[in-house]
């Protein structure tokens, strides 16, 4: 069975997205063109705007576990509708571990990038950064000049 | 002392921009939004951002 998703954030900072797989105990692979899934769309779930079923499995990049070669992998897929990249992944049976890492909808990588993002970007224009776990899971980021 | 806090829950952003007055702060903020590529979920215009931006006076 396969539940391919996209998990909505537009990806454009791969290094951020590699200091926030890091962050999670992940992986970015650059230049890996197929990502672990299924392997074949059983038509179960609707497939992500602007991909057909040729597309799945395919990518520019992708995210694995370090040292699990059972857990499914994230596909960074150029996007159909932006100019980034969109996060494709297979979530069946929690993607055999990668659901544990980056949250039931991705949500997990996602704040971390984000993070991750506004701490280089404002830290390139000369602000002294921090970044917080708060308590109610939030991630914030305060930037002073 | 200008201040720019993000907070991050769920895959979405607030952005609030302290210690600049006027409608600067937006300008300051325009930039890394595009970044977000449309994460952002709140922009709440503060009490700073109706006042005067301070005006400087050239010497004589």
């Amino acid at each position: 069975m396969s539940h391919v998703v996209d998990m909505e954030v537009e990806i454009t900072d791969l290094d951020a997205l590699d200091s926030a797989c890091q962050s999670l105990g992940l992986e970015l692979v650059r230049g890996q063109q197929h990502y672990k899934w299924y392997g074949r769309s059983v038509g179960d779930y609707p497939l992500p705007a602007g991909f057909n079923e040729r597309d799945l499995g395919k990518c520019e990049h992708a995210i694995r576990i370090p040292g699990n070669s059972s857990a499914y992998e994230i596909g960074v897929v150029k996007s159909r509708t932006g100019s980034g990249y969109k996060l494709l992944w297979d979530f069946w049976n929690g993607g055999y571990g990668m659901q544990a890492k980056v949250g039931n909808k991705g949500e997990k990588l996602a704040d971390n990038y984000i993070a991750k993002t506004a701490v280089r970007y404002w830290q390139k224009k000369g602000y002294r950064v921090t970044e917080t776990k708060q308590d109610n899971g939030s991630i914030q980021v305060r930037c002073k000049k | 002392m200008e201040e720019i806090i993000i907070t991050i829950q769920n895959g979405k952003a607030k952005i609030e921009v302290k210690g600049v007055k006027g409608q600067s702060c937006k300008a300051l903020t325009k930039e890394f939004e595009e970044k977000l590529a449309g994460r952002k979920i709140s922009d709440n215009n503060t009490k700073e951002f109706y006042e005067q931006p301070e005006r400087l006076h050239a010497r004589r």
